[in-house]
């Protein structure tokens, strides 16, 4: 193993982190590496100079800033109400009110198609043969020689036509 | 939320204290002092760390701070008040200013560092060496990787253990180790060339 190798058991020996094998091996090879030795030296007062910057001095004000900052924002939060502690509630509102109309809207509903369908929709049942007997001679010879009969549904949306087609067979 | 999966990292310099108990059960209740209290006990590593991770931007740090002790006020109720708040409160704060960081993604001169100088020596010159040695020290910071910094951070300068650091930053301690050797090595070379690159 060359120095170049130990560098790094140099840095990481300067807080011991190694496994003790590790350092029962690089501290054979310091013994007879003086280089090696001055390295692990500097990385050890590096370290050292480090954790004598724990404590920053800084200037009391700064601190008594950030608080004085934190409560007024802390206390501008606590006026606004949280809106998540209600959700369970308001949840459950809409299920019991959509629960309660459920059954009574189907049933509604089921009740009330017929009627609305009559209500709404004017179905006339045209004779179309006597129609087109009348007005279109040549589509009623065509009836006659076994063209099915057309039943046209007008409803009230003009849109809307039903259209029936009736084999004279049948 | 992922910030949310607390570590439960045990420290006993940093770890949950009885008053760290009962303060977060007062403050959950709405208790305002016992959320002040709690600022003013956890601030130091707060600011420090996102100071650091920030490359000494002061202003960055107390955005930081103040955006780190809001989502704890937000998060208060779901917390528990024997978690460890201290890991929370680093994790937490490596997020904030490893996302600052990705946003910024610039150096910050070393001349915005804003601290009041403190006197730990009665030799001026040798007071002046440390000074000077941190402030080197302070720009080397500023070259890392963002994962590296925040490892060495958390490991050096915080002193935690390099199991916590990793549940921290959510990675493993190989690569947390990998980090701080990388980062060391970095530094050194950095302060051997006079604090340039």
């Amino acid at each position: 193993m060359t120095c170049e190798r130990y560098e790094r058991w140099a840095a990481l020996a300067a807080s011991g982190d190694f496994d003790s094998r590790e350092q029962a091996q690089f501290e054979a090879h310091l013994q007879g590496c003086p280089s090696c030795r001055i390295l692990a030296e500097e990385f050890a007062a590096l370290t050292s100079e480090l954790s004598g910057m724990k404590d920053p001095a800084i200037d009391p004000a700064v601190y008594a800033s950030i608080r004085r900052n934190v409560m007024e924002r802390r206390s501008s939060r606590r006026f606004r109400v949280p809106l998540w502690p209600l959700l369970p509630a308001a949840t459950a509102a809409v299920l019991a009110i959509l629960a309660l109309c459920w059954p009574t809207r189907l049933q509604h509903n089921i009740a009330s198609v017929p009627t609305q369908v009559s209500t709404r929709h004017t179905v006339k049942v045209i004779p179309a043969a006597r129609t087109v007997k009348k007005r279109q001679p040549g589509i009623a010879r065509k009836m006659e020689s076994g063209q099915p009969l057309v039943v046209k549904m007008l409803t009230d949306d003009p849109d809307v036509v039903i259209i029936w087609l009736v084999d004279k067979g049948d | 939320m992922w910030e949310l999966a607390l570590a439960t990292i045990f420290d006993p310099s940093t770890g949950q204290s009885s008053t760290d108990v009962d303060l977060i059960r007062r403050a959950q209740t709405g208790d305002a002092a016992a959320f002040e209290q709690i600022m003013r006990l956890h601030e130091r590593r707060v600011l420090a760390t996102a100071l650091r991770l920030l490359n000494g931007n002061l202003a960055d740090a107390q955005d930081a701070a103040q955006t780190v002790f809001l989502r704890l006020h937000k998060h208060l109720r779901r917390i528990r008040a024997d978690d460890n708040l201290a890991g929370w409160l680093y994790r937490v704060t490596a997020n904030v200013c490893l996302d600052e960081m990705r946003r910024k993604s610039a150096l910050v001169p070393i001349e915005k560092v804003t601290m009041i100088p403190r006197a730990t020596t009665a030799d001026p010159e040798s007071e002046f060496s440390v000074a000077e040695r941190r402030a080197t020290l302070t720009a080397g910071l500023a070259i890392l990787a963002a994962r590296e910094r925040a490892a060495i951070v958390l490991r050096d300068i915080e002193g935690l253990e390099t199991y916590e650091v990793a549940r921290i930053l959510g990675i493993s301690e190989a690569t947390v180790r990998s980090h701080i050797c990388s980062a060391r090595s970095k530094l050194r070379k950095f302060v051997h060339a006079g604090g340039k690159t």
